[in-house]
């Protein structure tokens, strides 16, 4: 039952990042805009000649039909070569290899604090359900889910930056120069733990296992804590590899307004840019990191709960 | 039995994560900090794989020629120059006791190189101006060390206006060991500036220590550009005292750079800028091609409204088609006139009512407040029977929406390639120039062709002058490319930052002299 579990979620894994890669490289065709042009032309500071067109295009393999360049990139990935970028003429994986650590290391921040924040305010709306407390915190997770990105960064600027000087403003440097990208990068998934972690949690103290617990007497905490939290967490579980899977991409708002050095910027300026090896690259490696961390989640199911059969139900 | 597995799957993932932090953190370098910390939206330092690797703002290298505050050409490697008659033959004089960044001299021998290489790279890309060497040497035969200190450049057809041509951009100049074989840099720009850079963290930060051994006036103190894409971030950033400057064009938008001047510790300069906004018509439909709409549209858009409520006063009233930054401007008239453009109107709509399509580049809501400017626009485009549909278009759409003529108003800023006007002049007002048809302006002008054409090889400056006077006037009776406003750089500054100062029509601040008192 196992390997058929495993078989199934490597052929699916197989077809999705296939899907993947012809996505990936048809984005070229269906774009507006011809790249070559684009490039030359500098927001219309210059305007190329055919000669320069046609040598461009020669250099950038565009004078080859769709299929043969997408065998050659197929076979370019396979040796782990991206290609080189259009704009900047370097490898695309040294582009994404300078500004990949300080994207991993905003996302891991982001995702602790989204944890901890969803996990602890969850716990605590859940237990306070239908009081003070917890009306706040609706009032208040309604109000952060609502809030674009942009604003409420800009908003946190000015008041823990700019007046209060409490963080910079923005760069990489220090612990400090984290903690505003993070809360506002952060924001939104925490919100949406804390409002599923709720939800779960009253489900299950209601539940007869609960009632039964709290019947010999267990303090409401202490059963909260170690029966009903402990079946929740597996819904938080799956959003964590949404989540997981999405941080390859960066978050391209929070990076630009604090002016974090990540892959997010990259991927913007790549697609004002038309700087295809670059996107090509992002699309497949956040493809294969969703088909990675979710085949990671399937097995933890599996391996938490053994009853997940083969149809993985 | 099932808590425990849970227990020990989260310890797990914390503990990867926690472990993966540790490594992420200890792999990178704090920021360093520097006496002059200033800041600009994009890396001015591309790369080793960029025609000049830093932009000319950073003063790392140098070019044959310069311009001065007014936009001519002016002396810089080359102390003087001269031609031949025929316009064929131009021979440079270079600086003596000039020194590479590697301590190798600066001589004719290093110039053949750097010619060498441009020949290689060329079509060279770049963030700044892509390097072509047909545009910017078109025809060169050769290129000659007459002497340690004397080159001469040998072109096949007179190129009149060379020194124009060569400006900053066009002649940047590297010690010979710098390149790779294909033309490129192998490490660090080697130049001959002020500065040298010692330290680049992509989309971060470069840093620029003073080079010792400068020929001219020495920069004063290090250095630190970082790169704070926002323009909110960057105003934010000046007011925490974190950076103490901005710099490269789009530096600060008009509106924050009026919020800042309410801070008393702050300074705000302008100097002309190259790039002006236009409105660009698809005259190859009725009727936009009728002259007479196309005037009626340039005079109902009073200018001034825009400049002084919507660019707060950061901006210039322009009535030629050529930026006020070029040295061959005439300063046209550009009227505003509502009456005589409802007249016009009515003779060529009658009183029916006609629906166009307004496009601009989502890029420009970046730098300008396009979405107002083109609200306005199309606030009065109702008086004169033109229900403007605005569209916002991604660079790429709206590049393609004005190739295949599927607009009937575009609006977009305009840059000069170079300080010598022909080339603009021959992309948009020639006949079968590049822009005239991609865009489908549908501008025709014999005589406007004949000047085109023949200023390029007018050898008498003056005679030149007129040329491109006369060239102007008939490209604004056409209506085809509405001149806006021209663009100013806006240079916002903290007191504390001394000797900080724009410099007229350069592109360009007094980088070397700044130190933070």
């Amino acid at each position: 039952m196992r390997r058929n579990f495993i078989s199934r979620r490597v052929v699916q894994a197989g077809v999705v990042v296939l899907g993947v890669t012809l996505v990936a490289f048809g984005l070229q065709e269906v774009m507006p805009g011809d790249p070559v042009e684009l490039l030359l032309q500098k927001e219309g500071l210059f305007h190329p000649t055919p000669e320069e067109i046609a040598v461009f295009r020669a250099q950038l393999g565009f004078d080859q039909p769709l299929p043969v360049r997408y065998v050659r990139w197929m076979q370019q990935v396979f040796r782990g070569d991206f290609g080189r970028s259009y704009v900047s003429r370097r490898p695309v994986i040294m582009e994404i290899r300078e500004r990949l650590p300080a994207t991993l290391l905003l996302s891991m921040v982001t995702l602790l604090f989204s944890l901890l924040v969803g996990l602890f305010g969850g716990v605590i709306l859940a237990v306070y359900a239908g009081g003070v407390l917890d009306h706040l915190g609706r009032i208040f997770s309604f109000l952060l889910r609502s809030l674009p990105t942009f604003f409420l960064g800009t908003m946190l600027m000015v008041l823990f930056a700019e007046r209060w000087r409490i963080f910079p403003t923005s760069g990489m440097g220090s612990w400090r120069h984290l903690v505003l990208p993070a809360l506002v990068g952060g924001s939104g998934f925490s919100v949406v733990v804390m409002r599923l972690l709720r939800a779960h949690l009253l489900q299950a103290l209601g539940s007869d296992y609960v009632l039964a617990a709290r019947s010999r007497g267990l303090a409401l905490v202490w059963v909260t804590l170690k029966r009903a939290c402990a079946n929740s967490f597996v819904t938080v579980l799956s959003l964590l590899g949404l989540y997981l899977g999405g941080i390859f991409g960066g978050a391209p708002i929070v990076e630009t307004i604090f002016a974090w050095p990540g892959v997010g910027r990259l991927l913007i300026t790549s697609i004002s840019d038309r700087d295809f090896p670059v996107i090509q690259a992002f699309v497949l490696i956040l493809g294969l990191a969703y088909v990675g961390f979710q085949a990671l989640i399937d097995w933890f199911y599996f391996f938490l709960d053994p009853r997940v059969d083969s149809d993985g139900e | 039995m099932f808590v425990s597995r849970l227990r020990h799957v989260m310890f797990s993932v914390f503990f990867v994560f926690f472990m993966a932090l540790l490594v992420v953190q200890c792999g990178m370098a704090a920021e360093q900090r520097s006496d002059v910390l200033i800041a600009g939206h994009r890396d001015l330092v591309p790369g080793e794989n960029d025609p000049y690797y830093t932009s000319t703002l950073l003063h790392v290298w140098e070019p044959l020629v310069t311009r001065d505050e007014e936009g001519w050409p002016a002396p810089a490697l080359a102390t003087s120059w001269e031609t031949s008659e025929d316009g064929r033959v131009w021979t440079f004089h270079l600086r003596q006791g000039v020194l590479f960044h590697d301590l190798t001299p600066f001589d004719a021998q290093a110039v053949v190189a750097n010619f060498e290489r441009y020949q290689k790279i060329s079509p060279a890309n770049s963030p700044f101006y892509p390097f072509r060497i047909h545009e910017t040497y078109p025809g060169l035969k050769e290129v000659v060390a007459v002497d340690e200190y004397t080159v001469r450049l040998v072109f096949e057809e007179p190129v009149a206006a060379l020194p124009f041509l060569m400006v900053n951009f066009g002649s940047a100049m590297f010690s010979p060991s710098n390149f790779r074989d294909d033309g490129f840099f192998n490490g660090f720009p080697l130049g001959t500036g002020p500065y040298r850079l010692v330290e680049h963290r992509k989309d971060q930060y470069c840093r620029l220590e003073p080079f010792e051994q400068y020929w001219g006036e020495k920069a004063v103190s290090p250095v630190v550009v970082r790169v704070i894409p926002q323009a909110e971030t960057r105003f934010a950033a000046l007011k925490t005292e974190e950076i103490f400057g901005v710099i490269d064009i789009g530096s600060l938008t008009p509106n924050l750079a009026m919020e800042l001047l309410k801070d008393e510790r702050f300074v705000v300069e302008v100097a002309p800028s190259t790039i002006a906004h236009y409105l660009f018509i698809n005259g190859t439909r009725f009727p936009f091609n009728d002259v007479r709409l196309r005037k009626a549209i340039s005079l109902i858009i009073d200018r001034n409204f825009i400049v002084n409520e919507l660019y707060y006063g950061y901006g210039e009233v322009l009535g030629s088609i050529l930026s006020s930054a070029s040295p061959f401007h005439v300063p046209l008239p550009a009227e505003y006139n509502p009456e005589e453009a409802k007249r016009l109107a009515r003779e060529v709509l009658g009183d029916r009512r006609v629906s166009a399509r307004f496009i601009f580049p989502s890029w420009s809501l970046q730098r300008y407040p396009y979405k107002e400017q083109t609200e306005y626009i199309q606030s009065v485009l109702k008086e004169i029977g033109i229900d403007a549909n605005i569209q916002i278009l991604e660079g790429g759409a709206f590049n393609e929406a004005m190739k295949a003529g599927e607009y009937e108003i575009a609006m977009r800023n305009q840059g000069l390639p170079s300080a010598e006007p022909n080339t603009i002049f021959t992309w948009y007002v020639l006949s079968n120039g590049a822009g005239n048809v991609e865009y489908h302006l549908n501008f025709q002008n014999a005589e406007a062709d004949e000047l085109i054409l023949a200023a390029r090889r007018e050898m008498d400056m003056e005679k030149r002058f007129d040329m491109y006077r006369r060239v102007q006037e008939l490209a604004r009776d056409g209506y085809h490319w509405i001149p806006l406003f021209n663009n100013v750089d806006i240079l916002p500054y903290h007191r504390r930052l001394k000797g900080f100062h724009a410099m007229g029509k350069r592109y360009d601040v007094t980088l070397w002299r700044a130190y933070l008192e």
